[in-house]
């Protein structure tokens, strides 16, 4: 009797089993559409999930998972699962973008977007640019940077220091931070500047007319690379900003809010950590680089969404990919206020300023700069991402500690960049 | 010594159990289900030692991108690693910081070895505080080091500049790098190596300690001509694996000094493991060469077991039955 009732009962059990399984095989093969959507930057998540709300609310048969993964790890978890021929259906992808279409991972969106009749006009040009490889276009671009001015406006009051204009030159720059140096504590910073080779020093060569790279090979041993070396250098020596062996562990975005550092170069990706500090409106005030010889410029990068090769819902993918890119999704991505949108509508761009408009002067930085902007050196030339480390180490350590000139510098650099471009 | 070998069976009455132990003498089910249980660790063991040893060799022989099939270079990476000034770097660090931790190490764990021996108030405390980095998260030390060595905020410039001194840039100067990153080794190193040189000095036998004290042997000769005589065998045992231990160092260097692009106290803690991380996971395209710097590892270890091995023949003494 009681092998016969527990016979029923596992047949029972079976029974109810198979019919779950296939009651739900059936609802999920019959429409729905279930989606990931991989990114890394847990500042940007509240942007993309609002996107991604609206998208599923206009595409109800399709559902989308957001995975956030942590910054340090997305590649290694990109790897192993695109290289089992899994993956996310949708992610981000960076300069390293190259190396996954060279190994097959990525689908060519070219035949999408005419497809769709998509116009790449409406985005960044050098983003578009940087994701189309061979002919064929791999990305659109979802978000871009720029490095502007932050000043703590609270700051210069107290110590009745004139603020920076939005026309202001590196002159100016010299001067402010030597009068706040003058009435500021010892432990206080008067400037921070990007010391280092691959963006402060490089948007320096620019801004001076020159290349960090010409004709694929170094180009730092010129005028401009020299120059823009000791001008940087010589902040160092006049304790404007801290000395670069100090720096290591010194974060410019809490010393602005805390009022240690009186104005500082912050890049785009962090006005969000700004505008959401718990400080008065306009305390906190952007403009644009200093003028050098009436030039500035700042270096970009840019994200863009990319389409797995294996994904199994390639339209439903591409539906996703057009919709985060739209100026529609641009404009709820760049409410979550952080990630400078790379679709050039005014509404996107209006949207991002709007959510982060506790920070005066944002859009009229924005505006002047954004247009100003070159490819950063490792964005444009990948292969020196690897030397780029041993120069910020090796060859800008020395320097900086004053053991080596600033022309020994330069060829150095350059004898490095030409051993990674080889 | 008369009483242990008349203990030992003799020849004849192992024979027996011996031949019982054989495969051909088990059943087959028996033996069957004696290799199912090693399953589990000879598969892990292929899987994730074997496999990946296997195809880590394989990798340096080849140019691995960031993604997509690697392809066969030859011995290029094995030329590259000759050129390479950061392997240098990597190097020179490696074995810096190796010849200062090791003894920081072996002579700290003497010490605590020493005092545990003895009865005293709270001597429970004090073996808890022996034992407590070897049960706290590695992470968690190095970070709390890392704030209170901080330039602008740490305790110890804090403490510097209250008593009027200039504060210490510890982590913009190679000497306050190896300062900093020497001290924790040290100090997550040093509890296992006490505990274990701890139970090589119980098995040394009272008599022996006796008969020096009844030839006038004070506590500094008994130290030296005893206790650490009869210790080598486990002084060996702490000394190679406190050694490969710091050979393979990451954790604490790549927490102090983050791979950030623009950081220029890198190359100061720079240890070879934390240069094949940054060449296979930070890096692009590098995996290869990061397979080619992880066997140079490989060798260095082997080189240093090697001399190591050789200088217990000469040094280490296992009593008359080893």
């Amino acid at each position: 009797m009681g092998q016969i009732n527990r016979r029923k009962i596992m047949l029972g059990a079976a029974a109810v089993m198979m019919a779950s399984l296939s009651g739900f095989t059936c609802a999920w093969s019959a429409s729905d559409v279930n989606l990931s959507l991989m990114i890394w930057d847990p500042a940007q998540k509240a942007g993309v999930q609002k996107a991604v709300d609206a998208f599923v609310v206009a595409n109800p048969n399709i559902k989308v998972s957001l995975i956030q993964v942590p910054p340090d790890q997305y590649y290694t978890k990109l790897d192993a699962s695109l290289g089992a021929g899994e993956g996310p259906d949708v992610m981000w992808q960076s300069s390293k973008a190259s190396y996954y279409i060279d190994g097959g991972a990525l689908e060519p969106l070219t035949s999408y977007i005419k497809k769709a009749g998509l116009s790449l006009d409406g985005y960044n040009k050098k983003i578009v640019d940087l994701y189309n490889i061979g002919g064929e276009q791999y990305g659109i671009p979802k978000d871009m940077d720029a490095w502007m001015f932050v000043y703590n406006a609270a700051t210069f009051k107290k110590l009745g220091v004139e603020a920076p204009k939005p026309d202001w030159t590196w002159d100016d720059m010299v001067r402010i931070a030597t009068e706040l140096k003058a009435k500021q504590t010892a432990n206080d910073v008067p400037l921070y500047y990007n010391f280092s080779f691959n963006n402060g020093v490089s948007s320096l060569v620019h801004a001076l007319g020159g290349k960090v790279i010409d004709n694929n090979k170094g180009s730092m041993s010129s005028a401009p690379g020299i120059k823009a070396l000791e001008m940087v250098k010589s902040l160092q020596d006049d304790g404007l900003i801290l000395k670069v062996s100090d720096s290591s562990d010194f974060n410019p975005v809490t010393s602005l809010i805390s009022g240690k550092l009186a104005m500082g170069e912050i890049p785009s990706w962090n006005l969000s950590v700004l505008s959401k500090a718990d400080l008065p409106s306009g305390t906190l005030q952007v403009v644009r680089m200093p003028s050098v010889n009436g030039s500035w410029t700042t270096d970009t990068n840019g994200l863009v969404y990319v389409m797995n090769v294996n994904t199994k819902h390639k339209d439903a993918s591409w539906e996703l990919i057009k919709f985060l890119t739209s100026e529609q999704g641009g404009v709820l991505h760049a409410e979550g206020g952080a990630g400078l949108p790379a679709n050039n509508s005014k509404a996107t761009l209006g949207a991002f300023v709007k959510a982060n408009e506790k920070l005066d002067g944002l859009e009229q930085a924005l505006s002047v700069t954004i247009d100003k902007s070159y490819l950063r050196t490792t964005t444009q030339f990948p292969k020196i991402i690897t030397s780029n480390s041993k120069i910020a180490s090796a060859v800008m350590g020395p320097f900086y500690a004053g053991t080596v000139s600033a022309a020994d510098t330069a060829k150095k650099i350059d004898e490095t960049l030409n051993e990674a471009l080889r | 010594m008369t009483g242990a070998s008349a203990a030992r069976p003799s020849k004849t009455e192992l024979e027996p159990s011996r031949r019982k132990l054989r495969l051909g003498g088990l059943r087959w089910r028996q033996a069957w289900a004696g290799y199912l249980f090693l399953v589990p660790l000879v598969a892990g063991l292929i899987v994730f030692r074997f496999y990946a040893f296997g195809y880590n060799v394989w990798l340096s022989f080849t140019k691995a991108g960031a993604f997509g099939p690697p392809r066969f270079v030859g011995l290029d990476n094995y030329r590259r690693l000759v050129s390479d000034s950061q392997l240098v770097v990597a190097l020179y660090n490696t074995v810096k910081f190796a010849a200062i931790a090791v003894p920081g190490v072996i002579i700290l764990a003497l010490l605590c070895a020493l005092l545990m021996q003895y009865r005293f108030r709270g001597e429970s405390v004090f073996r808890a505080i022996v034992f407590l980095p070897a049960v706290c998260l590695p992470t968690a030390i190095i970070l709390v080091f890392g704030w209170m060595f901080q330039t602008q905020y740490g305790l110890i410039n804090a403490a510097i500049h209250a008593v009027g001194a200039s504060p210490v840039s510890w982590f913009g100067s190679e000497s306050g790098v190896t300062v900093i990153v020497s001290m924790i080794v040290v100090y997550l190193s040093f509890s296992v190596p006490a505990i274990i040189l701890y139970a090589g000095m119980q098995d040394i036998p009272s008599d022996v300690y006796e008969a020096a004290m009844l030839d006038g042997a004070g506590p500094v000769r008994r130290f030296f001509s005893i206790t650490l005589s009869l210790l080598t065998p486990s002084l060996f045992f702490v000394i190679l694996t406190t050694t490969i231990g710091i050979l393979k160092l990451f954790d604490t260097v790549y927490l102090l000094l983050p791979p950030v692009e623009h950081s220029v106290s890198t190359n100061y803690g720079l240890t070879l493991v934390y240069y094949y991380y940054y060449l296979a996971f930070v890096d692009a395209g590098q995996r290869g060469y990061a397979a080619a710097v992880s066997l140079f590892l490989l060798l260095l270890i082997l080189g240093v077991s090697f001399v190591l091995l050789r200088l217990q023949r000469r040094f280490v003494h296992y009593g008359e039955d080893g």
